[in-house]
């Protein structure tokens, strides 16, 4: 492949997934190298995204003559400022969004940053390490419920409640 | 013998009125008759999503506990709006809503008060034997309190709903813990709003590992239920979506 044939190589391609409500990145996906991303619901998508909006192959980012290229495929269409568009020369930071209201995505050029020239796809894992129980915690808090008369008296009597399934009470 | 299913979550927001409505709505559909009873005292709101007039409810589960009426009578047939035409004559399937009250004065009446928990449970055998109920789904206020443990304690089904948010995480840790020591014979995780791109493999493995039990859905965070806005059953507006399907999986996992 010439060199104007493919993106250089000292530059990569970073396209973000963004939180609709807050506008920050929750996914990450970084490629060099490459002359086509694919966007869609597909699995082997490049980028693959689950969401109604979003068809399973919904867009492809190409670099043709020397820029990257947003060409929309789907059902449901691409915009970018809120515009319909079906291929848009897309300049850094452009956000384009795929369906009406579907998810938003961030395209970022960015320079190639050492030990990351090949095309990975990255999860940000912060957003599920944050998900962590504090035991300690949990189990004082259990322990003030479970030291409450209501909870010792709710005890003894949902055995009894149980044997009411069968035996229902008058009202 | 019928099944008790309470759903329950330790924050507001989580979805979980949604989920019971539709889950009872999946599972009526397969040929049961359910009962849906809202015991949100003080916020309560699965009625709008039955779409049960406010004009219609002349009695709610207040009149019951404060002893003005029997349990029954509190109960509406929601069956033509939620599942649609039903031979009147047929048993099979039905749909019965059990609503608070939305009037403000008896909401903080009831609050101020308080009331016998007993009778609420009395409430709940009776609604399983006059109606002749398959399934009796409870929606539970958010957070603990004495009537959601005991809507904990005589269930057989307890579905913990639940976001991917931090204190979402440490909240229904407390409530499982609790709902252990209770004795709970079948907990069930349902994960909602999973935001696009989170790695749904790792989520399941952190939420299962956490909490020993079983995630019975992965749900994801969709722009059609904010459409919706509560106004309807989703599962019945929008049959073939990813959310849909997630959900028969865990009305399949409640008739099991």
């Amino acid at each position: 492949m010439t060199s104007q044939s493919k993106p250089d190589s000292a530059h990569c391609v970073f396209v973000q997934l963004l939180d609709s409500s807050q506008g920050r990145p929750i996914q990450v996906w970084h490629f060099a190298d490459q002359t086509t991303i694919t966007i869609g619901r597909a699995e082997d998508s490049d980028i693959a995204i689950i969401d109604q909006q979003v068809s399973r192959l919904h867009a492809k980012l190409v670099w043709q003559e020397g820029t990257w290229h947003l060409i929309s495929l789907g059902r449901n269409g691409t915009t970018v400022n809120d515009r319909l568009v079906s291929e848009v020369e897309l300049s850094d930071q452009a956000i384009f969004r795929l369906g009406a209201d579907g998810p938003m995505l961030k395209f970022r050029l960015t320079k190639a940053e050492t030990g990351r020239t090949e095309t990975v796809t990255n999860f940000d894992p912060s957003m599920i390490a944050m998900l962590a129980i504090d035991e300690e915690r949990k189990l004082e808090e259990v322990q003030q419920i479970a030291d409450n008369a209501l909870f010792k008296d709710l005890l003894e009597k949902t055995q009894e409640f149980k044997a009411r399934r069968e035996k229902p009470v008058g009202e | 013998m019928p099944k008790i299913v309470s759903t329950h979550s330790f924050r507001g927001g989580t979805g979980k009125s949604n989920t019971t409505a539709n889950l009872a709505v999946l599972v009526a559909r397969a040929g049961n008759r359910v009962g849906v009873i809202d015991t949100d005292i003080q916020s309560p709101g699965i009625h709008v999503i039955f779409q049960l007039a406010e004009s219609r409810i002349t009695r709610a589960l207040n009149d019951y506990l404060w002893g003005h009426c029997t349990i029954e009578e509190t109960a509406y047939d929601v069956t033509a709006t939620s599942i649609g035409t039903v031979d009147e004559n047929a048993d099979r399937p039905r749909i019965f809503l059990i609503p608070s009250s939305i009037k403000t004065g008896e909401i903080s009446k009831i609050l101020r008060d308080g009331y016998d928990v007993g009778k609420l449970n009395d409430g709940f055998q009776n609604l399983l034997s006059d109606l002749h109920l398959d399934y009796l789904f409870i929606d539970t206020h958010p957070g603990v309190n004495e009537e959601t443990l005991l809507s904990i304690a005589i269930s057989d089904v307890l579905l913990l709903v639940m976001r991917p948010d931090s204190q979402d995480f440490q909240g229904t840790a407390v409530t499982a813990e609790l709902a252990r020591r209770l004795g709970i014979p079948e907990m069930l995780m349902v994960v909602n709003k999973v935001p696009p791109g989170m790695d749904t493999v790792q989520l399941r493995e952190k939420v299962e590992s956490s909490y020993q039990a079983e995630v019975a859905a992965l749900l994801p965070m969709n722009y059609e239920i904010v459409r919706l806005a509560s106004s309807g059953i989703f599962v019945n507006r929008y049959p073939d979506h990813p959310m849909t399907l997630a959900l028969q999986q865990v009305a399949a996992r409640i008739m099991a």
